[in-house]
């Protein structure tokens, strides 16, 4: 059973009780850890048309340690929390409409890509620089939703108290790399306990939005308008979320001086959020959060080598070149290996339609 | 020796690939694909070329290591870790007339390392009693120059096939 446009419209008939017609379902190209899907439909009766996102898993199997379901109830529970993100529609299981679980939500309009973003031409700083802080307030956002309150806690398991935030995230990771077989990774064990050694304090506990960055949200007009990336949300120390900030934290020198990066950053989030945090912190959980992304690409080799002939390409590379680049990088923050060079950070993140 | 060698074969492979395939594609999914396409075929023939040492570099270093280990585990009357490891370290020749294929070498290399995870969860358990004894230590950095060294043969396949080669996606 495959998806597609005339599935679309059945199923939506289906689900909505009234006549709908599929007008399109394609695959996107980005992601590997899950397969997204993109369609339209038209309510008959109204005449109303409406854009979806499908997300499902790789028929090849998840990279995202954490299961679909969880980031559906994510999606649906950040419904409440005013929040630029897209409304949860249905859950899916039911094998008479699909051999893999799946669910619906709303679509935004907009593009993860920004133009001349990435265009190194000093003109395009002040639209970088913009579109960072764009970013920096809605996680300012993210960080004030009330996950208690909202019910999160079902879900994603809180850390004991400030104290405790960095162990339990490491607790977590070690975990989730515990309940799957694959190649032993010895340096995992050893950083983890590197890392518990030297927990950082948690400046408060919040919702983190996990991945963020170029690539992990929607932007229209060079406006962020949807959070969209979710699946490494946590409850944690916020400084977790600069520690994964694709692109956007990266350092622009002028003149020599540096006029964005990090510093700047997180000087902006104290002044719209009245919070304090600390580059060593988000140094730190460069580190700490590594070791999920270890746990993930480690899954993508598992997949690639389980379903071979259904795997999906990019996690044979993120499962061989990623894995080995996210070793490296722990062995480097231990002082075993020198570190990776600089360049190989942006490099890894262009692809064929941002060159 | 049979020429062209399947290395042979995989380069000029590579080599139609990106100047007669690539060129012809326009859809963003297809590029995309052939670019994340042309790095792993590097990678699956450097793989074809080196991997045989990387391995059997690894499993000599690994057994090296885990005799470490199990000499200091015994000398601590750590039986059941002791125990624990000697399955691993016990020869596993071949059978007579089999070819020790990388996929062999793989499984002993991955068992090895295997034993060690076990024996180093087991150090870690150990550490507030014993962490501050010289040979306790000097046990932990041959666990780390291990995986150093591990990670630098590993780093063979990897930066010729993909560092500085274009976008990966």
């Amino acid at each position: 059973m495959g998806f597609t446009s005339e599935w679309l419209g059945r199923y939506l008939t289906h689900r909505l009780g009234e006549r709908v017609t599929g007008l399109s379902l394609e695959k996107f190209t980005r992601g590997s850890s899950r397969q997204t899907w993109f369609g339209s439909y038209l309510v008959e009766s109204t005449g109303t048309q409406t854009d979806i996102v499908l997300r499902t898993d790789h028929p090849g199997g998840s990279v995202d340690p954490t299961p679909l379901d969880q980031e559906y109830f994510i999606y649906e529970r950040l419904g409440g929390a005013g929040l630029p993100v897209a409304r949860a529609l249905f859950w899916e299981d039911d094998p008479a409409w699909t051999d893999r679980p799946f669910y619906l939500r709303e679509k935004i309009e907009g593009s993860w890509n920004i133009e001349h973003y990435s265009d190194p031409d000093p003109e395009y700083d002040g639209l970088r620089i913009a579109v960072a802080k764009e970013h920096i307030k809605a996680l300012a956002q993210v960080h004030a939703v009330d996950w208690r309150k909202l019910g999160f806690a079902e879900r994603l398991v809180p850390p004991a108290g400030e104290a405790d935030a960095a162990a339990a995230y490491i607790r977590g990771a070690k975990r989730l790399m515990a309940e799957k077989p694959g190649e032993p990774i010895p340096i995992f064990w050893e950083t983890c306990e590197w890392l518990l050694d030297r927990a950082p304090l948690a400046s408060r506990i919040c919702l983190c939005k996990g991945t963020n960055g170029l690539g992990e949200e929607v932007f229209r007009e060079g406006k962020l308008v949807a959070l969209s990336d979710w699946e490494e949300v946590s409850i944690s120390d916020p400084a977790s979320d600069f520690a994964f900030c694709q692109n956007f934290c990266d350092p622009i020198q002028r003149g020599g001086q540096q006029i964005w990066g990090l510093e700047q950053a997180l000087d902006y989030y104290r002044e719209v959020s009245g919070f304090t945090i600390t580059p060593e912190s988000v140094r730190d959980y460069q580190m700490i959060r590594s070791l999920n992304r270890l746990v993930m690409m480690r899954n993508a080799a598992i997949n690639a080598h389980e379903h071979a002939e259904i795997a999906h390409i990019r996690q044979v590379w993120t499962g061989t070149e990623v894995l080995h680049v996210v070793k490296r990088g722990l062995a480097a923050a231990m002082g075993l290996l020198p570190s990776l060079p600089g360049e190989l950070y942006p490099e890894l993140n262009h692809t064929v339609d941002t060159l | 020796m049979i020429l062209p060698t399947a290395e042979d074969m995989l380069r000029t492979i590579e080599g139609t690939f990106d100047t007669v395939i690539r060129p012809t594609l326009t859809g963003t999914t297809e590029r995309s694909a052939a670019a994340t396409i042309s790095h792993l075929l590097r990678l699956a023939r450097l793989r074809l070329e080196r991997e045989g040492q990387v391995l059997y570099d690894d499993i000599a270093a690994l057994r090296a290591l885990l005799t470490h280990i199990r000499t200091y585990l015994a000398g601590i009357g750590e039986a059941a870790a002791v125990a624990a490891l000697d399955p691993a370290l016990e020869p596993k020749p071949l059978a007579e007339g089999q070819y020790p294929t990388l996929t062999l070498a793989g499984q002993q290399a991955s068992g090895l390392r295997g034993a060690l995870e076990t024996a180093l969860a087991r150090l870690q358990e150990i550490r507030d009693v014993h962490g501050a004894a010289a040979d306790y230590q000097q046990l932990r950095a041959a666990i780390r120059t291990y995986m150093a060294e591990q990670l630098r043969r590993e780093s063979e396949l990897i930066e010729p096939a993909f560092w500085g080669q274009g976008p990966r996606r």
